[in-house]
């Protein structure tokens, strides 16, 4: 049995009240939601409670899912609304929710392994506002094409553009004024 | 450290993986909570504030008209202020 043709199987069945079925979502897909969600945190605990997030809104929203794309697909956009409504709540609690490092900090290790990367770029990230801070994770961290980005968040290509454009100039700007500090 | 390093810092931290992440248990036990839960204590609370909201707007923009006529009704026509109130009220539909 392929891939589709059991996602689409386990959905009839979750959307019957069968909890294992949707179990086997989870199982099939839990990997993909925390990969994905882990470039908007690095904080363990924030992680899996996100991806519970995301699969409990995909639980209460399946009923809208028409399997014109395949289920891991739109799986990915409740994924990227789950991660934005996390940044805008970082932001407004950025202390509490964030351990942000210094920009100093930043230049500690000229090698640094990609977990430590990932939690120096969040780091900087959680600098900028929410608006900018998703269009650059998911530009950056998971390097994704203006398109898919467009795809993920609803958004137009050009509003992609746009926004990712902005976004650039402001890190480049945030980069730069950090730069100034340090020397 | 400017674009580029950051640039790529990022195409480093891309291949950073979250380890295992095991979430079936604490979903379920969450869904399964969520349908235990009581839907219809909470919308007759909803409903009631929504319908509360409706009639205080309701309200106020009777009493904004009210006041607006009855200003009108104080001042006489040959006061120049209530001429121009006048010409306020009037664009009103």
């Amino acid at each position: 049995m392929s891939g589709q043709h059991r996602d689409a199987t386990d959905i009839a069945a979750s959307l019957q009240g069968d909890g294992a079925a949707f179990a086997h979502l989870i199982r099939r897909y839990q990997g993909q939601v925390a990969g994905d969600l882990s470039r908007f945190t690095h904080d363990r605990l924030r992680l899996e409670e996100l991806t519970q997030d995301v699969f409990v809104e995909a639980y209460n929203s399946l009923r809208t899912y028409r399997g014109e794309a395949p289920f891991g697909h739109w799986l990915r956009k409740i994924t990227v609304r789950v991660g934005y409504r996390f940044l805008k709540e970082a932001g407004k609690n950025r202390a509490r929710d964030e351990a942000v490092p210094e920009p100093a900090s930043t230049e500690a290790d000229p090698e640094p392994g990609p977990a430590e990367a990932a939690a120096r770029v969040q780091g900087l990230l959680a600098k900028l506002a929410p608006r900018d801070r998703l269009v650059l994770t998911l530009m950056y961290m998971q390097g994704l094409s203006v398109a898919e980005i467009a795809d993920r968040t609803g958004w137009s290509r050009i509003m992609v553009k746009v926004q990712a454009f902005r976004a650039r100039q402001r890190l480049k700007r945030l980069l730069e004024k950090s730069r100034r500090i340090e020397t | 450290m400017n674009l580029q390093d950051f640039e790529k810092l990022a195409a480093l931290a891309q291949q950073a993986s979250p380890g295992r992440v095991d979430v079936e248990y604490a979903v379920l036990r969450r869904l399964a909570a969520q349908r235990a839960q009581p839907a219809t204590a909470v919308e007759p609370a909803r409903l009631w504030s929504s319908i509360f909201a409706w009639l205080a707007g309701a309200a106020a923009v009777a009493a904004s008209f009210g006041a607006a006529l009855a200003l009108q009704a104080w001042f006489s026509l040959s006061n120049p202020l209530a001429a121009l109130l006048n010409s306020f009220v009037v664009m009103i539909p």
